[in-house]
């Protein structure tokens, strides 16, 4: 029986979007009989002895499936750590499918296809993974995973990432290959002139009072020296 | 006449090659130029990574108060008050080290967390009128044109992002010849104009 180990590497843990997305794909997993686990690289960073588990982890997993943020166009420095110490144990890792799964807070999943997926698949023939496609999620912050809200609660907008998980399930059981995929989880008519402009403007008025609630300016200019 | 200021993050991995040559010729040909120069070996600094709470832009606008205890906002005073910030990093899958991203990320709070447009794609707004320049040299043991485009590319994404108003990355081997080294860092400097 083949068994998947989903690794979560956003740095906020449990309540994330990468946890939700996480969550979903175990409950998929385990529909088509594959054992998952879901694995905290935030966690598992913290101590030598947790290291080596999780390099014992990959070790014994037929699928790698890597969850994380889309920071700063690239991978959270965590998940930076991670592919460094996966590269130092030289593992065989042939027969292995890796798959990374990016989501980001601005709504366009191609800023995730030309910054970081292709540090993802260099990294991935690098250290000998098989490449098995990758999934790019614009507009994640959309499934409120900091909130701790789960995929099957947010409604139509899950839409486009379960069909999505489903897919990637589908591809490794049947072993097809899964292509560079991406999606957008806000129907992309939002995204689109004259409405691009009204959700700009509402999201700037959002974080304001946000801010304001506070008592503070969204647009403070702390640390300026004369 | 004002003095320029430059900082450097290097980004070398604790028990790895600390690119030390390279810090020193760069910090050289600064102060060459009249650069006033600061270097920062992330290693050897308590930062802490970011932990995605969106404090900096929800809570105290600019201010990281999501993580304590670090020398994270004292990093990012210095990154808002100078004129050239310098990363010099092994080169990992065409990517920063680990090192070195621990720091970009904890620099979110310098910009704001609106939106707006260009080209199609959204960027956040500036939070400061002026941003440092970015010079990004990266270090490999293997001479890799892939890996070498992805860097580039990657700075060039960064700095929609970020607002340098002048930006340069490079890829050097770890055995490049010093004076070889030299010269293009000069040349790269003198490409950006950058001079007190
Ligand atoms: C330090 C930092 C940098 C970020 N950089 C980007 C970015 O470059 N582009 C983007 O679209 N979103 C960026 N984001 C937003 C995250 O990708 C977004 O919040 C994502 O939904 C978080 O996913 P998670 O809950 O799984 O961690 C950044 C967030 C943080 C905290």
């Amino acid at each position: 029986m083949s068994n998947a180990l989903i690794l979560n590497g956003s740095p906020r843990g449990k309540k994330s979007s990468s946890a939700s997305l996480s969550n979903y794909l175990k409950k998929l997993f385990e529909s088509e009989g594959i054992d998952a686990e879901i694995v905290l690289i935030l966690t598992q960073l913290n101590k030598e002895e947790r290291i080596k588990e999780m390099i014992e982890k990959i070790k014994s997993a037929d699928f790698v499936v890597l969850f994380a943020p889309f920071y700063d166009d690239c991978q959270p420095s965590i998940v930076i750590k991670t592919m460094e110490i996966i590269a130092e144990e030289k593992m065989n890792l042939s027969n292995k499918t890796f798959i990374p799964i990016i989501n980001c807070g601005l709504p366009e999943p191609e800023q995730i296809s030309e910054g970081v997926i292709p540090i993802y698949n260099r990294f991935a023939t690098t250290v000998g993974f098989k490449w098995g496609g990758s999934l790019a999620i614009g507009g994640g912050e959309g499934i409120q995973g900091r909130f701790g809200k789960q995929l099957d609660e947010i409604g139509a907008f899950a839409k486009n990432a379960i069909e999505a998980l489903n897919d990637i399930v589908h591809s490794l059981v049947s072993e097809t290959q899964y292509p560079n995929v991406e999606i957008i989880l806000v129907p992309k008519i939002f995204y689109k002139w004259p409405l691009a402009n009204l959700m700009t403007s509402m999201n700037s008025k959002s974080w304001k009072k946000m801010a304001e609630e506070k008592g503070e300016k969204v647009d403070a200019q702390p640390y300026l020296e004369e | 006449m004002i003095i320029l200021k430059a900082v450097i993050f290097n980004g070398a991995l604790a028990n790895k090659n600390q690119q030390m040559t390279f810090q020193k010729i760069i910090e050289e040909e600064l102060t060459n130029i009249g650069i006033d120069t600061e270097s920062l070996i992330m290693n050897q600094i308590e930062i802490k990574t970011c932990i995605g709470c969106f404090k900096c832009w929800d809570t105290t606008p600019g201010i990281c108060s999501g993580v304590k205890g670090d020398s994270g906002e004292e990093i990012k005073k210095k990154v808002i008050n100078c004129d050239l910030l310098v990363f010099l990093t092994p080169l990992t899958f065409g990517g920063y080290s680990s090192e070195l991203k621990k720091i970009i990320e904890r620099l979110l709070g310098t910009l704001q967390p609106g939106v707006f447009r260009k080209n199609g794609e959204s960027h956040h707004l500036k939070r400061y009128e002026k941003y440092p320049s970015i010079l990004a040299i990266a270090t490999t043991e293997k001479r890799d044109e892939k890996e070498a485009k992805l860097f580039k590319n990657l700075i060039k994404r960064h700095s929609l992002n970020f607002h340098p108003p002048k930006h340069e990355a490079e890829v050097f081997l770890v055995n490049e010849e010093e004076n070889q080294f030299r010269s293009n860092i000069k040349q790269i400097l003198a490409k950006m104009e950058m001079s007190s």
